[in-house]
């Protein structure tokens, strides 16, 4: 049932994209299907931890959850016209999260469900994650504008973000991002701490993690501290994020957050 | 005559930049072209018309033919190779040419559609021609009518007022790099037209500060007056370069004078900071091959044309009255230099029998020399009076020729009454 949910919500999400531009069926959908699955997605993700527990630990709870905020997101920037191709790429990328999320195999971190600091700990690095998500969308499309513009196809320009604004906008999700996942890592390392003696489980999710968190750390060095900008900035955020789902993907596949999967 | 009147170039429709500024012409090489295309003998008159987005020489030559010979004369004197460049160059000849040039005067043939710049460059090519005395009576007369169908244009329609001018289509793609012009500076390099009319534009649009370098410091500093900002020596460019956003070049240099290797640099000490390059010289002024740098932003005339032709649909709507005025004057106007032609024709036809008339009397001169005062009236009213019964035929037979456009016929009428015929006066 809570993954059918999370399924149902993806429908109502795509279901905008039917039918031709402007139909009064389509700006109806955009109206109330969408709204109607972020409720249902919602809906979904509580099922889903009341189904694995309150652990926020599972690949099920973890994607809805950054395809939650992306969705958000992507509502967000619903009246501002320039970014109707922001819109896409998010709601693109909510869409595989999520049927990524609904497919996940069920498992549950049982034994670490219980401490608060474990929940703040994973909300936290999970929310940096998703700011992440959002770094690598407006990258994304800074690259796509930037590639428009070099290659001077420059007829509906009107209709695109400027490159000024995306980077603004990929330096404050980058930041948010990597504020939070500072902060989640941070109690995490306290509640690994108090809990084993040790800052760092060890397992292929701590070591993911850091490296993630270098990552940006690097990226945003260059962006704030040496002042580099544009596409240099664009890719850090694009190919962070790709590498970091694939390892992610594949490392969750094998032993699960902390090696409490599957 | 008049049907010798050939118009021959190329345009933004049909070559590219690259291929435009190979044969575009400063202002001060037009006197030569014009001198050197008289003195080949292929026109007559002549008057040049080189902007950022066409090339054409409009010529008054011995028969409408000529135009290819031009063709290949212009392309060989820009050092280009004929057979690669006459596919771009079009030729108009008599009506055609004509009306292409009020076409081309009423904006209709611009890059933007109803753009206002046009009508001055067509003056001022046109006093360039009258200075060097290419320009005769046939192209006075024409150049005088198109300047007049333009305005009538401009008058009668919305084309004008439709129209999404260069400046504005700058200040867009400069937007959508910067994301605004609030805080930002421009260096406006040179003092051309459509740099000052970008310049402008991003000034109204919100731009902070603006700095003029220009070669001539003292015109460098009047367009700078203009504009409210400050005026910068030539040398001072790339230093500038690092501090300013935008940068426009609309000098007539003809060469590149921000090459690559300057820029890359430049780049790379603003840290890919966005630069933008808006280029509005033909030939251009910054090397193309920026493009590929990080950072930089380069638009060329072509581009701001892209950006320009977003608006077209209701400029395209006022053009077809502007259109419909333009073929009714050009009409208007060959039926006019038609007219006019057959009336020198005429007249010239009619001296030469007056001068037959008068020479065979003078021969008679002993024999009228014996005939009273009165007799010498009647000899000279008769004679008088078969010319005049001589030419009434063939000058009713040319009208009527006139009249259905049978230009041969009229040719082999006159050529038959005697042969090739002075220039056309202007009356």
């Amino acid at each position: 049932m809570d993954r059918a949910l999370l399924l149902v919500a993806l429908a109502c999400y795509l279901a905008p994209l039917l039918g031709r531009d402007g139909a009064r069926m389509r700006v109806l959908a955009a109206r109330w299907w969408v709204p109607a699955g972020i409720l249902l997605h919602i809906q979904g993700l509580l099922l889903v931890v009341w189904a694995e527990g309150l652990s926020m630990g599972s690949m099920t709870e973890g994607l809805g959850f950054t395809a939650l905020v992306l969705v958000l997101a992507r509502e967000w920037f619903a009246r501002r016209p320039r970014m109707a191709l922001l819109r896409r790429i998010l709601l693109a990328l909510t869409c595989v999260l999520l049927a990524f999320a609904a497919f996940a195999p069920r498992s549950v971190g049982a034994g670490q469900a219980s401490s608060p600091f474990f929940l703040l700990h994973i909300g936290l690095v999970l929310t940096g994650f998703a700011g992440f998500a959002l770094t690598f969308s407006m990258s994304s499309l800074y690259l796509v504008v930037r590639r428009r513009l070099k290659q001077k196809r420059l007829d509906d320009l009107g209709r695109l973000p400027s490159l000024a604004s995306l980077d603004a906008l990929i330096l404050r999700t980058m930041l948010f991002g990597f504020v939070t996942l500072t902060a989640g890592i941070a109690v995490g390392m306290a509640w690994s701490m108090n809990r084993t003696g040790r800052l760092l489980p060890g397992d292929v999710t701590s070591v993911l993690t850091m490296a993630v968190w270098l990552w940006y750390l690097v990226g945003l060095s260059a962006r704030v501290a040496v002042g580099w900008r544009g596409r240099v900035v664009a890719l850090f955020g694009v190919a962070g994020f790709v590498v970091f789902m694939l390892i992610a993907g594949l490392s969750f596949a094998v032993s699960g957050w902390h090696g409490a999967g599957s | 005559m008049s049907r010798g009147i050939v118009a021959v170039g190329l345009s933004h429709h049909t070559a590219p930049v690259e291929l435009r500024e190979r044969l575009a012409v400063p202002s001060d090489s037009v006197p030569g072209l014009l001198g050197d295309l008289r003195t080949t003998g292929l026109g007559q008159e002549a008057l040049l018309l080189s902007t950022c987005n066409r090339v054409e020489l409009y010529a008054v030559t011995a028969n409408s033919h000529d135009g290819e010979a031009i063709a290949t004369w212009l392309a060989e004197r820009s050092g280009l190779v004929p057979r690669r460049t006459l596919p771009h160059l079009y030729r108009h000849s008599g009506d055609a040419a004509v009306r292409h040039l009020f076409r081309v005067t009423s904006s209709l043939d611009s890059m933007v559609l109803g753009e206002p710049q046009i009508v001055g460059q067509v003056r001022e090519a046109y006093r360039l021609a009258q200075e060097t005395k290419a320009a005769g009576p046939v192209l006075h007369r024409v150049m005088d009518r198109a300047l007049s169908v333009a305005k009538r244009v401009r008058s009668e329609t919305r084309i004008a007022r439709e129209a999404v001018s260069i400046g504005r289509a700058g200040v867009e793609l400069a937007s959508q790099v910067l994301g605004g012009l609030k805080s930002k500076s421009a260096m406006l390099v040179g003092a051309g037209e459509h740099g000052r009319i970008v310049a402008r534009s991003l000034l109204d649009y919100g731009l902070t500060e603006l700095v003029v370098a220009n070669r001539t410091f003292s015109r460098g500093a009047e367009v700078a007056r203009d504009f409210g900002a400050s005026a910068i020596p030539f040398e001072e460019v790339s230093r500038y370069l690092d501090r300013v956003d935008i940068v426009l070049t609309s000098t007539s240099a003809g060469r590149i004078l921000l090459d690559r290797g300057a820029l890359q640099a430049v780049a790379r000490r603003r840290r890919f900071k966005s630069l933008v390059l808006i280029d509005l010289s033909v030939p251009r002024n910054i090397d193309p091959a920026v493009d590929d740098v990080d950072g930089l932003f380069r638009f060329d005339i072509d581009d701001l044309r892209q950006v320009a032709d977003s608006g077209k649909v209701a400029r395209e709507a006022a053009a077809v009255d502007a259109e419909r005025i333009v073929a009714e004057e050009a009409q208007e106007f060959w039926r006019w230099l038609e007219q006019a032609e057959l009336h020198a024709r005429i007249g010239s036809m009619s001296r030469k029998a007056e001068q037959i008339r008068l020479a065979e009397l003078k021969r008679a001169s002993s024999m009228m020399d014996r005939l009273s005062p009165e007799d010498r009236k009647t000899v000279e009213a008769m004679t008088r009076s078969i010319v005049k019964k001589l030419l009434h035929e063939p000058i009713r037979s040319s009208r009527l020729l006139a009249a259905e456009g049978d230009h041969h016929g009229l040719d082999v009428l006159f050529n038959a009454l005697g042969g090739d015929l002075p220039p056309v006066e202007d009356d």
